[in-house]
């Protein structure tokens, strides 16, 4: 196990506080959370992708990047005007 | 040991120490928009840190391009994300965007967003 899959794995247990966090308070304090956890999981692709050497797993953390800015600014939109 | 791998140890210690500390602070904080800050250092410093940490150890080869990518990626949408939702939060909780002389909060409004942002006024009768 190297420096970069120790890494990916500290990430993945700093997802638990904004598991937490999607499933209290209102709409849009979850909605930071998914936020959150959409940066978080790009991070940990990255690492992943790395500790693995595949330089083709690079290409998930980028589409879910790319998802990230998309979901959230469709759940931003929805939550303005219609919730 | 030698220098790349300290070098890439350092760049992946402060990354993560960043990302960490701001997921607790997402949880811990009491508002909506003091949490919205805590959605910048996992996009700005972290994946920074992560970018040359990559750079350093592959330099600019496919993989450190990519790398490069997926940063500029993420500082950009941080800062349309938190932007389009701190402009929700308050549209929800004013039913406008553009802010008025005597901003008040309605006596009708329920929501809990920035409960700790209250304007300086909060309702017309303590203006007067």
């Amino acid at each position: 196990m190297n420096a970069w899959l120790i890494s990916a794995t500290v990430l993945l247990f700093a997802l638990i506080p904004v598991g937490i966090q999607t499933f209290k308070g209102d709409a849009m304090d979850r909605l930071v959370g998914l936020e959150m956890a959409g940066i978080m999981v790009t991070l940990i692709l990255i690492l992943l992708a790395e500790g693995f050497q595949r330089v083709t797993f690079y290409d998930i953390a980028l589409a879910c990047a790319l998802l990230t800015f998309g979901s959230g600014l469709v759940f931003v939109r929805f939550l303005e005007r219609w919730l | 040991m030698n220098k790349t791998q300290l070098l890439i140890d350092v760049f992946l210690a402060i990354g993560v120490v960043s990302a960490v500390i701001s997921c607790i602070a997402v949880l811990v904080m009491k508002d909506l928009y003091e949490r919205l800050h805590y959605l910048s250092p996992p996009a700005t410093v972290t994946v920074i840190c992560f970018c040359a940490a990559v750079i350093a150890e592959k330099h600019l080869s496919q993989a450190g391009i990519r790398a490069v990518l997926i940063t500029i990626v993420l500082l950009w949408i941080n800062a349309v994300l938190t932007h389009a939702t701190a402009r929700a939060a308050r549209v929800r909780q004013f039913r406008r965007w553009i802010p008025d002389a005597l901003e008040v909060r309605g006596t009708n409004d329920q929501s809990t967003a920035g409960l700790n942002s209250r304007p300086l006024i909060d309702s017309a009768e303590d203006a007067e």
